[in-house]
């Protein structure tokens, strides 16, 4: 689930469902709800956009950086 | 049962990303009624959604002084992409883009640094010619400016087919992506500006929408031109995107002065740091044979390697990535303890893509395509690869232009009943994927076409695989079109997306048979013709007439304009 909203700083503005360009959002009794979770493309623009930074995205495991320390590198 | 809605305005612009913003803010100067119709929504949209950070340009007081002309930029960019590259038409992007990007400057876009310095970088062009800027927000503030000009901009709205009477283009139609809504749009010119084709090829990650480049962008444009019997070009070259490995994203020359290194620590490519005095990464790296090599030879994995960066350097790399559509990818760092200065991370090759690229619709000087009244800019077009940004902004403002004044001098009457009645089919064949009680999901037909591309057109093609792909890619799309089933109006869009990646699989597949040599490295290799053969020292363009795919060669010389 890509996106998540915090509920309790959310203002219900609906910029996110306005913007996102994979339209991963969707409105159900006038709340945003995360239709499409795995339509996400991780682009951050809600992110972005959010005027109240009630949302954060959430990085499924096989997208999460493989990364390496200088000294575990044998050089 | 759709609602339908029918528009009419002297230029219609279908995809809202740079190019189409620009076309339209041009377009809108010269004629009262433009309509921007864009699947997303375009203050995030395109492959500028969350920021572009880099143009390349030619600044004549600049370069000028360095005794860098003109031609020579257009001779290093022509050089870096094996000469296949319309100097006409790149020509006219290095003559205008700095005039262009001073206009975005007077948008509100932060272009110079706080010293009021051009951030020039040098890449694949003997000079620093790329220009960094802070493009976060850029399609946030170009949306401003294409509605303070009376444009009218109709989000969420996928247009799907062109149509053309008489062979002259009379508008289009198409889909909402939210509501059950219908399109008609007239108009005597039509400017396509969708941008690439991604999603053919399978993501490593196994994610379905994990690309380096927007999943939205789905090859509409390249896709309703093919269909409508356009002139394309290039569609056999497909090229690779290097990253970080897992987060799929472009922006690799934010990067720097970071360096790629090998499983031991050893830079992998040259630098052009040292070697030339100036900040910059070596464009060899877009060489995916050298990438694959290193891997191949037993040294892999990759990695960025910024640990040796000073402070202030890994500010400005984030800085970078930051405008370059990053924030999420810096956020995760961030989240995970990972640092630049001290962390080496992987970097890995993509699976291919159109756009960016040598393939795409052919246009002239003036942005026409070969249908009257048909114009494209921006990621859509063939003939000049790497055009990127500076292409979007100047050809996209050119196009703007060339088709208002198209449209100034034509009228459009009723549509015809041969236009009537396909409008009629096509509706209804919406229609059926919308009401269908069961049926395949669009998600099952992307990996499906996915499949038949890896496994008939990737890095290694031969005359025999290609045809049994066709083949397979042929009857898919039947069987797609009979049973494909959207539950709402945001999963008929993706149909329709699909359909779409598939029509651009089979250009791919056409022109890879055609082509009998192999070019660029893994960007077009035949292991029956492994050698590179003077005589395919053309494009290769191609339209579809009623009998099928007729292709042609034509001489790199007619495109010189020397």
């Amino acid at each position: 689930m890509p996106p998540v909203i915090e509920k309790e700083i959310c203002n219900e503005c609906q910029i996110c469902y306005t913007i996102c360009p994979e339209d991963v959002f969707c409105v159900e009794n006038g709340e945003v709800v995360i239709g499409y979770p795995d339509e996400c493309w991780h682009c951050g623009a809600c992110m972005i956009d959010c005027p109240v930074s009630a949302i954060d995205l959430y990085i499924p495991l096989p997208m999460r950086l493989y990364v390496r320390r200088k000294e575990e590198i044998k050089t | 049962m759709f609602e339908d809605r029918e528009f009419k305005s002297d230029v219609l612009v279908i995809g809202g990303g740079i190019a189409g913003c620009m076309a339209a803010i041009r377009a809108s100067e010269l004629v009262n009624d433009v309509i921007l119709v864009e699947k997303c929504n375009t203050q995030r949209s395109g492959c500028a959604t969350t920021g572009v950070d880099h143009v390349w340009t030619y600044i004549p007081p600049i370069h000028g002084e360095q005794g860098y002309t003109l031609e020579d930029i257009v001779e290093d960019h022509s050089n870096a992409y094996g000469g296949f590259v319309d100097k006409r038409i790149l020509r006219i992007i290095a003559e205008n883009s700095f005039g262009r990007i001073l206009e975005l400057e007077k948008y509100g876009i932060e272009i110079r640094d706080e010293n009021g310095d051009f951030r020039l970088i040098k890449k694949i062009h003997r000079v620093p010619t790329f220009l960094h800027f802070a493009g976060r927000d850029l399609k946030v503030k170009l949306t401003k400016e294409v509605r303070k000009r009376g444009v009218k901009i109709i989000n969420r709205v996928m247009a799907t087919e062109l149509l053309v009477q008489n062979g002259k283009v009379v508008g289009a139609i198409g889909v909402g992506t939210r509501d059950e809504i219908f399109y008609t749009f007239k108009a005597p010119s039509v400017i396509l500006s969708t941008g690439g084709a991604y999603g053919m090829y399978r993501s490593p990650t196994g994610l379905l929408n994990n690309m380096a480049f927007p999943p939205h962008e789905t090859g509409d444009g390249r896709a309703m031109a093919y269909r409508a019997g356009a002139e394309m070009v290039g569609m056999e070259f497909t090229t690779y995107q290097i990253g970080p490995k897992n987060f799929q994203r472009c922006g690799r020359g934010s990067y720097v002065p970071g360096v790629l290194v090998n499983s031991r620590g050893e830079k992998i490519t040259g630098n052009l740091e040292e070697d030339l005095g100036v900040k910059a990464i070596d464009s060899s790296v877009e060489n995916p044979n050298l990438f694959f090599q290193i891997q191949e030879k037993g040294s892999g994995p990759i990695y960025m390697d910024c640990t040796g960066n000073s402070k202030e350097e890994i500010e400005y790399i984030q800085w970078a990535l930051e405008n370059e559509g990053n924030l999420a990818l810096l956020r995760h760092m961030e989240k995970s303890g990972i640092s630049f200065s001290e962390h080496l991370i992987e970097f890995t090759i993509y699976e291919p893509k159109i756009g960016l690229a040598k393939a795409g619709i052919l246009i002239d000087e003036n942005c026409r395509t070969s249908i009257s009244g048909l114009y494209a800019a921006g990621d859509e077009i063939g003939n000049v690869p790497r055009a990127v940004s500076p292409g979007a902004l100047v050809l996209g403002h050119r196009a703007g232009e060339k088709a208002a004044l198209f449209s100034k001098d034509s009228s459009i009457g009723e549509f015809t009943p041969e236009i009537e009645n396909f409008i009629d089919h096509t509706r209804s064949m919406y229609e059926k994927f919308l009401s269908r009680e069961k049926g395949a999901s669009w998600t099952e037909a992307k990996i499906a076409l996915q499949n038949i591309m890896e496994g008939y057109c990737g890095r290694i093609r031969s005359e025999t695989m290609l045809e049994a792909g066709l083949l397979y890619l042929r009857r898919l799309r039947d069987t797609a079109v009979k049973e494909l089933k959207a539950n709402d109006p945001h999963e008929l869009s993706r149909c329709l997306g699909v359909l779409n990646l598939m029509d651009c699989g089979e250009m791919i597949i056409l022109s890879a048979l055609t082509r009998k040599e192999s070019r660029f490295a893994l960007e077009h290799y035949r292991v029956d013709y492994p050698e590179t053969n003077p005589e395919w020292d053309c494009f290769l363009v191609f339209r579809k007439e009623k009998e099928g795919v007729v292709f042609e060669k034509r001489p790199l010389e007619l495109y010189r304009g020397d």
